[in-house]
Order: C-alpha cells, then sequence, then structure tokens
C-alpha cells in the first residue's frame, strides 16, 4: 500500500504545466563546442597514461583524511568544457608536475589545483617554486606569491585571473594587471562572456560582505556596483550578474546585465537571502527569503510562502520564467515542491532524490532518485531502471531525450533516456566517465572517459 | 543500545573542527595566512594539498588511534561518560569537532569530572573558511581539565572490526 502510494505520488511529481503557452526565452541546456578531433563514436585520445599501476600515482584524494583503510590514491582528471585538453597532477617521489595532454611539465614541490581553458589547449596552475608560490601558466612561472588561488581561463582562453597574497594583501591578478589591494580578501571572480570584463567582490569582512566591482581587465577602471554584496553568481552563459546586496540589515537580490552594470534591478527586502539560482534564460532568479519570521521562495520578486521543512539543494526555474521547483524534506520523505504556476507538492520515491531539471518546455521534469540500494531515473513521473547510482540527468535540447551518467557493478556509462525514462541507448562502460553536454545541434553528446591508460573524449550520437 | 559506526563516516561529517562555528572565527589576518601556507605548504583553495597534509582533527584522531596508512577498520560507538578512559574521543557537536581523550580526571567516588584533550585544528582564525583551515591546523593543541559535561557531544571509543 505504502509503495503504491508512493508511486501515486511520484505520476504527480511530473512537473506537468498546464499552460500551453509557449516557453519564453532560450532554455537550452549547456551545449559543447567540441574542439577535440572526435567525431560520433570515434574518439579523440587525448593522453595515455603510463604504467598504469595505481599505487605509483597521484595523491590522496579530497576529503575526510581519515581512510584508515589506506586506499589506492587517485588522480583527478580535469577535462575542458569543449573537449580538447585533459589535464592532471601527480606525485613521483617528494615532487609533483602537471601532465597536459600526456606532456608532462616541470617538477614542483607543491602544486595547485589545475585549470583548462575552455578549448583544453592552455593551462593554469600555482606550484611552489623555493619558498614562494608562482601562477604556472602553459608551463610559464609567474611572479613570485606568498600565496596564490583560484585560477580562471577566460571565455575566449586568452586571459587568466587569481587570487594572489603579497605582503599583507590579496591581489586579484589577470595576467599581467594587478588590481588594488585588499588587506582583508577576495571573494570569487567572474568572466564575463566576451572576456572583456571581470567582476569581483573585495574588501570582503569575516560576515562574508564586501564591495561588488565590475572592472575592465587592466583595472583601470572598475566601478563598484554595491558596497555590501555577497554570493556572486553568474549564469550560464556568463552574460548575467545576480548577488545578494546588504543595506541597513536588509537583504535584497541584485541583479543585472555583466555590459550594462549601471542598470541594476533590486528585489524586495528581506531580512535574509537565501540559495540564489539563475533560470535557465539567464535572466530570472529564484530564491528563498526570510521577513518577520516568515519563509518565502522567490521568483524575479513575486513571493510563494515556503513550507516547513529543509530545502534539499538549490530552486530550479522552470524554462518559461512561471515556476520554480525544489526538493524538501517534509517530516521524513522527501517532496518535490513547485511553487508559481502549477503549485504542487508530490512524494518521490525513496531516501533521496537530486538533480532537479525540467524539459526545455517546461512541460516535464527529470530527477534521480535512490530507493532500497538502487538509484533510478525519474523522467515524466515514471520511474527508470534501477542502477548503483546515477546522476546528473539532462534534456536534449528538443526535450526528446534525458541523459544521465550511471554506475552498476563498478561499470560507469551514458545512459539515453526518452522522456518517460525509458531507455534507448546505454552507452560503452568505462572505468570513469566524467560530465555529459550536448553539441550544439543538440544531436550528440559529448563527455570525457578514462578507460585503462586512455584518456578520451567521446562524441556519440544521441 | 549501542549504535555502532564506521569511525570514517563518523568523522568525515566533521573533520576539519569547525564546521558549525564557521561564522563565529573571524579571518585571520592576511599575515598569518601567508604563514601557514609557508609552514603547510598548501595554498588557499587547495583542498586536496590541506587533506594529503593530514592537519584536520579528525586526522590527530586517527594518528592517536591507529597507525595511519594501515590497513585497519576501525568503528566508533558512545559510550556512557562513566566509562571514558584514555584513548577515547571526546565529540563537540556544536563546533562539529573531535579531540583525543589523553587523560580521565576523577572524583572522589571514581566518576570522570575532567578530560585532558589533544587536537589538531583548533584554531582562533581562519585561513580558508571555505575548507575550514585555522591558524592551528596540524599544529597539537592540548587542553587540560575540559569538563565532561562541556563535550556537547559525548565520547565515543574505537573498536577494531578487521585486521
Amino acid at each position: 500500500m505504502l509503495l503504491a502510494a508512493c508511486w501515486a505520488g511520484l505520476g504527480l511529481a511530473s512537473c506537468k504545466a498546464r499552460d500551453p503557452e509557449p516557453a519564453r526565452g532560450s532554455p537550452t541546456p549547456a551545449t559543447v563546442k567540441a574542439t577535440a578531433s572526435a567525431t560520433n563514436d570515434t574518439p579523440a585520445i587525448l593522453a595515455m597514461l603510463p604504467g598504469e599501476n595505481p599505487a605509483q600515482k597521484g595523491s590522496t584524494p579530497p576529503g575526510s583524511g581519515l581512510q584508515l583503510t589506506s586506499p589506492a590514491p587517485e588522480v583527478e582528471f580535469v577535462f575542458s568544457e569543449r573537449g580538447g585538453g585533459v589535464a592532471y597532477s601527480e606525485q613521483k617521489d617528494a615532487a609533483f608536475h602537471v601532465v597536459h595532454n600526456g606532456q608532462p611539465g616541470k617538477a614542483y614541490a607543491a602544486v595547485g589545483p589545475v585549470v583548462l581553458s575552455p578549448d583544453g589547449r592552455r593551462w593554469a596552475h600555482g606550484a611552489l617554486v623555493g619558498e614562494a608560490w608562482r601562477m604556472v601558466v602553459d608551463g610559464l612561472e609567474g611572479e613570485s606569491f606568498a600565496a596564490v588561488q583560484a585560477p580562471v581561463f577566460s571565455p575566449d582562453g586568452a586571459h587568466v585571473a587569481y587570487q594572489a597574497l603579497a605582503g599583507e594583501k590579496w591581489y586579484l591578478v589577470v595576467d599581467s594587471a594587478r588590481s588594488a589591494g585588499t588587506s582583508t580578501r577576495f571573494l570569487g571572480h567572474e568572466f564575463a562572456s566576451d572576456s572583456s570584463r571581470i567582476a569581483y567582490i573585495v574588501d570582503v569582512d569575516d560576515e562574508q560582505w564586501g564591495k561588488l566591482v565590475v572592472s575592465d581587465l587592466a583595472f583601470k577602471s572598475p566601478k563598484v556596483i554595491e558596497a555590501r554584496a555577497s554570493n556572486l553568481l553568474v549564469n550560464e552563459d556568463r552574460s548575467g550578474i545576480a548577488a545578494i546586496g546588504l543595506n541597513e540589515q536588509q537583504q535584497r537580490v541584485l541583479a543585472f546585465a555583466f555590459d550594462r552594470p549601471d542598470l541594476v534591478r533590486r528585489g524586495p527586502k528581506y531580512d535574509a537571502v537565501f540559495l540564489l539560482a539563475h533560470g535557465p534564460d539567464g535572466v530570472s532568479v529564484a530564491h528563498t527569503a526570510v521577513r518577520a519570521g516568515k519563509h518565502f521562495m522567490v521568483l524575479d520578486g513575486a513571493e510563494a510562502p515556503l513550507p516547513p521543512g529543509e530545502l534539499i539543494g538549490f530552486p530550479v526555474v522552470r524554462p518559461d520564467r512561471k515556476a520554480v521547483g525544489v526538493f524538501m524534506w517534509s517530516g521524513d520523505s522527501v517532496v518535490l515542491r513547485q511553487f508559481f504556476r502549477d503549485a504542487f507538492s508530490a512524494a518521490v520515491l525513496g531516501s533521496e532524490a537530486e538533480g532537479l531539471a525540467y524539459a526545455p518546455d517546461g512541460s516535464s521534469c527529470a530527477y534521480a532518485a535512490h530507493r532500497g540500494e538502487s538509484w533510478f531515473l525519474v523522467a515524466g513521473g515514471k520511474p527508470g531502471p534501477k542502477f548503483d547510482r546515477v546522476v546528473s540527468p539532462k534534456y536534449s535540447p528538443d526535450g526528446r531525450f534525458v541523459v544521465y551518467r550511471a554506475r552498476q557493478n563498478g561499470k560507469r556509462f551514458v545512459v539515453v533516456a526518452d522522456n518517460v525514462a525509458r531507455t534507448v541507448r546505454q552507452h560503452p562502460a568505462y572505468e570513469q566517465v566524467f560530465p555529459v553536454g550536448f553539441t550544439p545541434d543538440g544531436r550528440s553528446i559529448a563527455y570525457g572517459v578514462k578507460d585503462g591508460p586512455r584518456l578520451m573524449w567521446k562524441v556519440e550520437a544521441l | 543500545m549501542t549504535q555502532w559506526l564506521p569511525l570514517v563516516a563518523l568523522l568525515s561529517n566533521a573533520v576539519t573542527g569547525h564546521e558549525s562555528t564557521s561564522g563565529q572565527l573571524p579571518v585571520c589576518r592576511n599575515q598569518v595566512v601567508a604563514q601557514v601556507v609557508k609552514r603547510v605548504g598548501c595554498s588557499p583553495g587547495d583542498i586536496k594539498c590541506w587533506s594529503r597534509k593530514g592537519g584536520f582533527c579528525g586526522d590527530h584522531v586517527e594518528a592517536r588511534i591507529a597507525a595511519p596508512g594501515h590497513a585497519i577498520k576501525f568503528q566508533l560507538a558512545s559510550i556512557p561518560v562513566e566509562e571514558i578512559q584514555p584513548g577515547d574521543v571526546a565529540h563537540f557537536a556544536i563546533r562539529a569537532h573531535y579531540a583525543y581523550v589523553e587523560r580521565v580526571k576523577k572524583d572522589r567516588a571514581g566518576r570522570p569530572v575532567a578530560v585532558d584533550l589533544s587536537e589538531f585544528n583548533f584554531g582562533t582564525c581562519w585561513v580558508d573558511p571555505d575548507l575550514m583551515v585555522t591558524d592551528q591546523y596540524k599544529v597539537v593543541n592540548r587542553r587540560a581539565g575540559v569538563p565532561v559535561g562541556s563535550v556537547d557531544g559525548g565520547f565515543l571509543r574505537a573498536r577494531r572490526v578487521s585486521p
């Protein structure tokens, strides 16, 4: 009976939009412009790992540092978003070096996290040289600092920004240009889509509030957008920025286009704002908020009461910008709640659910659900086949398919399902499978894999 | 009835020492940040490096309970205050912090009243607030005479469950 009730509830949790009006905006999932030479079902081998002996590779993975059972060290591979490169750092004896597309770089006493340009051709990482840290870009060592962190390439791959500590001040460095220093710290930095500007929060205090600034890359004309801001968030195409502003103990959401920082949209005032999220159109903004003890889900300034219960993950804006979905704990079960248009609350299966995604037209949704020992996709209110793990469901640009990664008996693979979770194609299994994107024509998917010693970029037809 | 939990699972929720007090510690002055970066050899933001260097509170507890790197599995279970002994683990729930019990001080009736503790990462400021690295990362702090009542998460004991 309980099971039947759950399935009935799941049927309701299908994100159905009753509004027949076509979706506005451009609700397209992320696409990858493949720069690797892979063609459909012909993988591009980006690198070969010499001597597949896990005991000699890499360093302890991030995590607890409590591995009493001393698992084999793992190497973290970084694929570029367009597939032209892969990089990782490995340890040999007491030295570390970064390997980019199979080419090992100089050995250092320590190296920081590696980042790649979107096309994968360039790479950057911090490195300990003597007693100083330098940002190493394409193998060339930059200026000496007491610390460097958070390197990021501009979307065009031409620039690298990072934070650097010199003396008692942190600086934001773009290529060879330095911002004014701060005796406190920075809180994030983000390039604009055209790679001509950078946004950041500086002079951050202990409560995580600082000045929100948009600047040219030479820091000749930085513009303070908000004196006290936090939670800098750029949209998917890097055309828009959202943040939380603080003024006289009241918080509100700020949103503006990267190229028009003079036109800031300011939302209603609250006692506190949480869980900021851009909609897929890159303009709409959803978040939760508290005012006078009352909790709200907020979408572009419109409020809906938020019932008691802990939110699981961030709110997800439906592509038509008329509804927001989020998972919540309700008692001891997980429910999918949709606010505003077509509001509903429906139980999901099992003890966990994650990865909520709406179809491009907003007519249905998909997510990964967990029950018992198994995970499965739920799409259009219907469950898919069970696996040991299911993650990251994404709709194809035309909304006909849902693509997700799965693991079964230690094998990892990509599954293409239809919009009611029936498997259309299960792609080959690999040792590791990295996040999946769609090619611009929407007909293929592209992703990195580790297949034994081979690190490959695959482009496969849906 | 005692609820047995794997040591890793139990401690991994609070391995750094200060998760739930992140808003209470100030961020370190940049001079202190530079000193800790130099001492440890990790730059802020590098979770792999800070994890590898083993300076979080859970790392100290692990090191004291078992020689790190040995393929030995342990489980931790809650124990009543009356049974505390050296080698147990003090759990500070509000601070999400763990410390190793070095000594137990008892009253005339033999009831434990205070403990001497050793711990990592019991700092005064954040070097990296996101990664919960404090100025006392990988520095052994010793506290004597900590009242058992102030150990709000209670005490745990590690038991070996496999060779």
